[in-house]
């Protein structure tokens, strides 16, 4: 073996995922939570294994159930005690039991409530009932619940469950520390109340899991406890009370009617290594002085924001972000789970050690804006992946990508998307590199964004994405509906990403196989609304153009001036709009027709296959379907001569029909889709 | 023209409880409507538990709850509905867990409303880890 080829053994490589479909997937020696394996124990002979058959019907709902099991097996898995904070509805000790049971693991429980008795916990002397014959002890030292749980024994894993934390004594959480203490040192807790014995322990055969509901909230004597107390755990705040999605599904499927379907998304998975990597081996990972100096700036950041109650200002339970042991987390979770992409890592660690503290979804996106800026930028021509694992990972067509010139991004171009990333953030800008790795397009020239700074800010008002549309796929076909449906198909079915058209054959034959087959977006940049604008709900198209005139001079161009082709459309509009409104009541067809070729429709709506090229470029980066309740109405017509409508983008994906020009519905609005 | 509401029967009540996933709490006005609960509870078959322990080693059985055997009533009650309990004998140090045949089982917990709103205000939500409730 040359010294490269060893080199290349060492380096971190992928880990192995053996079942990212299932969330939740089993195999002989095993469960797959979201992707983390936790293995079974080799001895399940024991009263204190809970019984499968118990948990029949335990509902994996999407928002709590599995996110939780996902979170607790991380912790599991790396031995850290984890210290769950919600409401009493959600079924904490249930999914930690029913996972116990799966794994085959013992549990010892303990509730804290009322509890003031270390010894109940620890041990202590009690009067040998085996005493038979005079030289038999009096007395025995006899374990207590945590006590039995630390005790290793041959094959067996344990978890103890300390429930009602927030509800314990004092000298309870004082000791309990202790125990802590010595689960991560791997060394002995010293029985105090048996002065003879040390309890050798090992986190690997014992997971210690901690459960609180809120203190205050309606929960009695439950009081916060002290932050410095938290940070020997691994907090995770859960929602108060049930989500209001989670419940639905949890009641449709108690009920046995059929629960709306959950998009189990990949990016709730997460992905451990077989074997984790070394601390030495993480300076080997392409970017990570550069990360490692962003993740600083983002713990300092996090911690001003915690300080001046900027996040979780409404949180009862008071926590820190602690300058020792967040790093070590963090860096234990990129050994055990760094997946070829240091900066998907890394943000995963940072949502779960971070993000998972607090309990709003306002605070976690502010939390998230931070951490969206724990990234390391490759130069052009650069990867942050390793060669072999990008390969792995885009899905693209390798053939196309390897024949056709490298993408220019480097000048004017490069700065502009640079600019535009910054005004509208990283999730909201689709440049020459998205399309690459949704389409499998590498352009020979990018060209420049048109927009100015100035329209980038309103256009981040307006929540509007950037796009960049090509108009043929990397054979130089027309990218059109059908060409799509190909590169996605396959694309999204190895990502699990679900469907682009609902039913691709139902839309050839609707909208026609010439349309379908032929018809593409238009090559250009665009700012496209990722949802309807609100007033122009429940309107005609009419109305609607007008809400996308006054839309355009008060945000678009707020203090702008109109470009020309805007001024002439606007003004064409006018001229004709009198005439258009007859029309739609005597021939809305000519209607149709017309208001499809107005200057002002051409250059602010969408047609088909933009629609299509836009809501798919946002799901294959972030894992989110735009339009997903609502329809936005297009300049397309279809062969009837009505005027398209796409929307209701589900898992089964996107959905369409024609509208006459004079109907309105409420979940019918148009999505403002600029492209000059 | 008035509605009325029909108190359910103990009987009915217990119909209720019969194979519930959580635990039924009876609670009587005073130690008198008590006795009177745990005569009728006998009658039906019921038997009475002295230890929260033993609680689960018969079909149906009921446990009155005394002050000093609040906690272990009311991490019986909480457990049961997470498939399994398990209760620690602080005499004998030993713990004994079990999983609950829901099916087959019907688990009563007995107390005087003043015992409950003490117990309540201790920070032993009963009503909120029991099932169903009863008063009369």
């Amino acid at each position: 073996m040359t010294p490269d080829q060893e080199r290349q053994n060492d380096a971190p490589k992928t880990p192995e995922v053996a079942a990212e479909k299932e969330p939740i997937a089993e195999s002989e020696v095993g469960i797959s939570y979201l992707g983390v394996t936790l293995e079974k124990a080799e001895s399940t002979d024991s009263q204190f294994v809970p019984k499968r058959e118990q948990y029949a019907d335990f509902i994996n709902d999407k928002e709590v159930a599995l996110p939780l099991q996902r979170d607790v097996a991380v912790a599991f898995l790396s031995g850290e005690p984890l210290l769950v904070d919600g409401g009493t509805s959600l079924g904490k000790t249930t999914t930690v039991r029913k996972m116990a049971s799966e794994l085959g693991w013992e549990v010892h429980y303990a509730n804290l409530n009322g509890a003031t008795d270390v010894e109940d916990l620890m041990g202590r002397y009690i009067p040998n009932p085996h005493k038979s014959k005079p030289e038999d002890p009096e007395y025995i030292f006899a374990d207590g619940k945590v006590t039995s749980g630390l005790r290793q024994e041959e094959g067996k894993v344990k978890v103890v469950i300390l429930d009602e934390f927030n509800a314990s004594a004092p000298n309870i959480l004082i000791r309990l520390h202790e125990v802590l203490d010595a689960l991560e040192r791997g060394s002995e807790v010293v029985l105090s109340e048996d002065a003879s014995e040390a309890v050798q322990v090992n986190k690997s055969k014992t997971k210690v899991i901690a459960l609180m509901n809120p203190p205050g909230k309606g929960y009695f004597g439950r009081e916060p406890l002290d932050p410095a107390q938290l940070r020997r755990w691994v907090y995770k705040k859960l929602p108060s009370e049930l989500p209001e999605g989670t419940f639905s599904y949890a009641t449709d499927a108690l009920f046995g009617a059929t629960p709306e379907s959950q998009n189990i998304t990949p990016d709730m998975f997460l992905a451990a290594r077989e074997q984790a990597l070394t601390p030495e081996q993480l300076q080997e990972i392409p970017g990570m002085a550069e990360v490692l100096e962003k993740y600083k700036e983002f713990h300092r950041a996090s911690k001003e924001l915690l300080k001046s109650r900027k996040v979780a200002e409404d949180q009862p339970q008071p926590f820190t972000y602690d300058d020792r042991m967040e790093p070590r987390r963090v860096r234990d979770f990129v050994l055990r789970f760094y997946n070829g992409d240091i900066n998907e890592t890394f943000q995963q660690a940072l949502r779960y050690y971070y993000s998972n503290k607090l309990e709003t979804d306002v605070d976690k996106k502010k939390l998230g804006e931070l951490i969206r800026l724990v990234e390391y930028k490759p130069k052009v021509g650069e990867s942050k992946r390793k060669g072999l694992e990008r390969e792995e990972k885009t899905g693209a067509p390798e053939t196309k990508r390897a024949a056709t010139p490298e993408a220019k991004l480097e000048g004017p171009v490069a700065e502009q998307i640079e600019a535009a990333i910054e005004k509208l953030g990283r999730e909201n800008v689709f440049g020459p590199q998205e399309v690459e790795k949704t389409f499998g397009v590498r352009l020979a020239e990018v060209p420049d964004v048109p927009f100015s700074i100035e329209e980038l800010e309103r256009a981040e008002k307006l929540g509007q994405m950037l796009v960049l549309r090509v108009d043929k796929t990397p054979d130089g076909k027309p990218m059109s509906m059908e060409a799509m449906n190909e590169i996605l198909v396959k694309k999204w079915k190895k990502e699990g990403k679900g469907e682009i058209f609902n039913s691709a054959d139902w839309w050839k034959n609707w909208i026609g196989e010439e349309f379908f087959s032929k018809e593409h977006p238009r090559l250009g940049w665009a700012l496209v609304s990722k949802d309807v604008l609100p007033e122009s709900l429940s309107k005609n198209y009419l109305e609607q153009t007008e809400v996308i005139i006054k839309t355009l001079k008060e945000k678009a161009f707020k203090d702008l001036e109109l470009p020309e082709e805007y001024t002439e459309a606007i003004t064409e509009f006018e001229s004709k709009k009198k005439k258009l409104a007859e029309l739609m009541d005597s021939d809305w067809q000519e209607a149709a027709k017309q208001l499809s070729a107005l200057k002002i429709t051409q250059l602010t709506r969408q047609n088909i296959p933009e629609a299509v090229y836009d809501v798919a470029m946002y799901h294959d980066k972030n894992n989110e379907r735009l339009l997903a309740d609502k329809y936005t109405w297009l300049s397309s017509l279809d062969p009837g001569g009505r005027l398209v409508r796409l929307g209701e983008f589900g898992a089964e994906g996107v959905d369409g029909f024609g509208w006459e020009p004079g109907s309105r519905d409420g979940g019918l609005g148009v999505s403002l889709a600029r492209r000059l | 023209m008035t509605t009325q509401t029909k108190t359910p029967s103990l009987e009915e009540f217990l119909n209720v409880t019969a194979g519930s996933k959580e635990v039924g709490l009876i609670i009587a006005k005073d130690a008198s409507q008590l006795d009177g609960f745990t005569r009728s509870l006998d009658g039906m078959g019921f038997k009475r538990s002295d230890k929260v322990a033993d609680l689960s080693k018969l079909q149906k059985s009921y446990f009155v709850i005394d002050e000093g055997a609040a906690k272990d009533a009311y991490d019986f009650a909480v457990q049961y509905p997470s498939g399994q309990v398990e209760i620690f004998d602080k005499e004998q140090m030993q713990s004994q867990s079990f999983s609950p045949d829901y099916g087959s089982l019907n688990l009563v917990l007995v107390v005087v409303k003043d015992d409950l709103n003490k117990l309540q205000t201790k920070g032993f939500d009963l009503l909120s880890a029991v099932g169903p409730a009863f008063q009369s």
